[in-house]
């Protein structure tokens, strides 16, 4: 039987994106910043979407369904009401964002059609239907149909779609239901991001670094109690469903394209907001403390409400705050629900890959068949390159030294020693990562038990925060030698605790500790990936998806009986993960990275290697 | 000649814009000057091919502020109205036990066919 073709898109708000589904398999999916190079890109995902098109050998006109994932109608009208409601205040808003509305997006079948046949010289077929997704529907299908459970209660939650901001749901075999949902201005995510606004960060780029500051915070502390109370009574009311209301006076998201209301914030909290790339006071790190408890409180409320209406097993979780993972295991520490899976491209960018399988499921009504894995191969759904172009492309720098070492065993070898030597390694192979995380296809590999490594990787590779930490990745098979944990993580959506007899002891006024003392204070025998709290963001390598990389962990293990090494994204701050060998080279040149692998190619910088 | 053809379509939608907002700007206010602007917009544009893109080269330095001082009278006269009436008629919220909102949407066939 013809297999059906459906294509879900992504676009135009961040994190733009592309998935071509054949039937129930993701063949490929794959966001487009990683080909303009512009992070997060919004744009219309043409390159990803082509991409994804000679993946399959398809032309436009195979292509049964089209499908964007939110209705650009109801978005629109959430944002006319939004200026209703906050008229004259809504001005300056009002008068840039509708430009944009009038001129592109609420014109969004003709665009698809438009961007489809021009820049890509073909035409759609009439019989290829464009159809539309809700924001929500996209992110609760991008959870549930790809995931190993042929039952589960759903939590969608992020900034907002159309006019949700949180849902609760409900999924069997091919069938996704709803019961309630949050509505804008009310938004969990909103909150947070509000935060990674007044700490300095980018919103919609840094609620991570936000996540990761909050361990530095002192818990005990006179001031983080206070602003915990402050945000409870002042900013937000919280229902012991879990659902939230916005003290909309604090906030500005509505009115103008700041996040909150400075002058309010600044009486409020006492502390003005950081500017920028200035220094990390404690006192930030005490909010950011602050606010991830108050998200946590408000998870395990929704998810205990979720669990006492559908009395499921297991909850899947979409929409990005999902991606927030020291929630997601304090979640699991909860045990509600006995297991949780999180779409691995939580954001906006998995909302193309929950669209198509709406309509796939939902409206064509075809059988969903769960066989005990999901379904999104590793996350390893974005382009590959063979030695021919690799080669091909090593030959236009000169300053690079290079070979070839077909033999996997030996090159794993000699890539372990290098990480036993301290070198660090940047790691290209195979199909692009899928998603936010580096998971061994485009990564860069260190020395998980160097004490100077975090520094290193921080300030000399990645030219980012000195406070952010770094994920390990870890043989599945020994992953209770190091961390308190006893399921897959192959995504790195949790993080763990590492095992007591790894810990150092830790002074008594530790907690009082400036950041920086904090940082590079050495907490356990594999100090780099420790966090200050003593946790880490696991990612399990399994020998089933991930042969190169288990057989490279596994080598080192042989080497040094170690089965862990640091894994972070090949990129430096600010660009989005590297994509093609040339964005590959170019990194590697750009930092002082030691050595670069390539699939079979092994390549080192001139200078370096005659040294 | 790719550049070229994002140029014309560029200016054709500015003008087809200015257009729309002098039509949406004559159904508020109801006045006369705003149908014999669309007409001499439309006019123009069809006599002379190239006023468009005078307009619009023209439109570069003034163009945003054209499109904003229009969006701006339409917000004037428009929202401001109907949100002054909204809050008039904006009920006492009573004290709730939940902010969780029961949905409505119905997850049908057609439903995926609709941008609304």
């Amino acid at each position: 039987m013809k297999p059906i073709y459906i294509l879900g898109i992504s676009a135009f708000y961040h994190d733009s994106a592309s998935c071509l589904l054949e039937d129930d398999k993701i063949i490929s999916a794959v966001q487009e910043e990683r080909f303009t190079r512009t992070k997060h890109d919004p744009s219309f995902p043409i390159n990803s979407i082509k991409f994804c098109l000679d993946y399959a050998n398809l032309t436009p006109d195979k292509l049964d369904y089209i499908v964007f994932y939110e209705k650009p109608f109801i978005k629109f009208e959430r944002l006319l009401e939004t200026h209703f409601l906050h008229a004259p205040k809504s001005l300056i808003q009002f008068v840039q964002s509708m430009p944009l509305w009038l001129k592109e997006r609420i014109l969004i079948k003709n665009i698809i059609k438009k961007e489809i046949e021009e820049k890509l010289n073909e035409k759609l077929s009439p019989n290829t239907k464009i159809l539309f997704c809700p924001h929500h529907l996209s992110h609760a299908s991008s959870a549930f149909f790809p995931s190993l459970f042929e039952k589960a209660s759903i939590l969608t939650i992020d900034g907002v779609g159309e006019w949700a901001t949180a849902t609760l749901g409900f999924g069997n075999k091919n069938k996704i239901n709803f019961f309630y949902e949050l509505k804008f201005p009310s938004s969990v995510g909103l909150l947070y991001s509000s935060f990674t606004y007044y700490t300095g960060f980018k919103v919609n780029d840094g609620e991570y670094k936000l996540m990761g500051l909050a361990p530095y915070g002192n818990p005990h502390s006179e001031k983080t109690k206070r602003y915990i109370k402050t945000i409870k009574e002042k900013l937000i009311e919280i229902k012991e469903d879990g659902s939230i209301k916005l003290n909309m006076d604090y906030f500005a998201f509505n009115t103008s394209f700041k996040m909150v209301n400075e002058k309010k914030w600044i009486e409020t909290f006492g502390i003005p907001p950081r500017k920028p790339e200035s220094k990390i006071l404690t006192e930030y790190a005490d909010m950011a403390y602050a606010i991830q408890n108050v998200l946590e409180e408000i998870l395990i409320k929704m998810a205990k409400f979720l669990k006492e209406i559908t009395k499921e097993k297991y909850l899947v979780i979409g929409g990005g705050v999902g991606l927030n993972c020291v929630a997601n295991s304090k979640l699991l520490k909860e045990k509600i629900f006995e297991d949780i899976w999180v779409q691995p491209a939580a954001t906006d960018a998995g909302g193309a890959v929950g669209a198509a399988y709406a309509v796939y499921h939902m409206y064509l009504g075809k059988e969903r068949i769960c066989n005990g894995k999901d379904k999104m191969e590793g996350c390893f759904l974005g382009p590959e390159y063979n030695s021919y172009e690799i080669e091909k492309t090593l030959k236009k720098y000169d300053n690079l030294q290079f070979y070839k070492e077909e033999n996997q065993d030996k090159l794993c070898n000699l890539i372990a020693k290098l990480i036993n030597e301290k070198k660090i390694i940047g790691w290209f192979s195979g199909r692009m990562e899928f998603g936010p995380r580096a998971l061994g296809a485009r990564s860069i590999l260190a020395d998980a038990r160097d004490p100077e490594m975090q520094k290193k990787l921080n300030l000399k590779i990645k030219f980012r925060e000195g406070f952010r930490p770094f994920a390990p990745s870890v043989l599945w098979e020994d992953t209770q030698e190091y961390f308190e944990w006893d399921r897959p993580s192959p995504y790195m959506l949790f993080t763990a605790p590492v095992k007591e007899n790894r810990r150092k002891n830790i002074p008594e006024d530790y907690y009082e500790w400036d950041i920086k003392d904090k940082l590079y204070f050495i907490r356990s025998d594999v100090p780099a990936i420790t966090h200050i709290d003593f946790s880490a963001r696991l990612q399990t390598v399994h020998k089933e998806t991930n042969y190169k990389f288990w057989n490279l962990i596994k080598t080192f293990k042989e080497l040094t009986g170690y089965s862990i090494i640091i894994n972070t994204s090949f990129n430096v701050r600010g660009e989005p993960i590297v994509c093609t060998p040339e964005d590959a080279i170019k990194c590697f040149l750009k930092t002082e990275m030691d050595c670069l692998v390539m699939e079979d190619f092994i390549i080192f910088k001139k200078d370096k290697k005659e040294k | 000649m790719e550049h070229k053809q994002f140029k014309k379509e560029i200016v054709e939608r500015t003008f087809l814009i200015y257009i729309i907002l002098f039509s949406i700007l004559f159904l508020i206010t109801n006045h006369k000057i705003f149908p014999i602007l669309i007409l001499i917009f439309a006019l123009s544009g069809a006599v002379f091919p190239k006023v468009p893109v005078y307009l619009y080269k023209f439109g570069n330095f003034i163009g945003e502020l054209y499109t904003k001082l229009i969006l701006s009278i339409i917000f004037c006269f428009l929202i401001c109205p109907i949100s002054f009436i909204k809050k008039l008629q904006k009920k006492k919220i009573l004290e709730k036990n939940s902010f969780w909102e029961e949905i409505d949407f119905k997850i049908e066939k057609e439903n995926f066919e609709k941008m609304g």
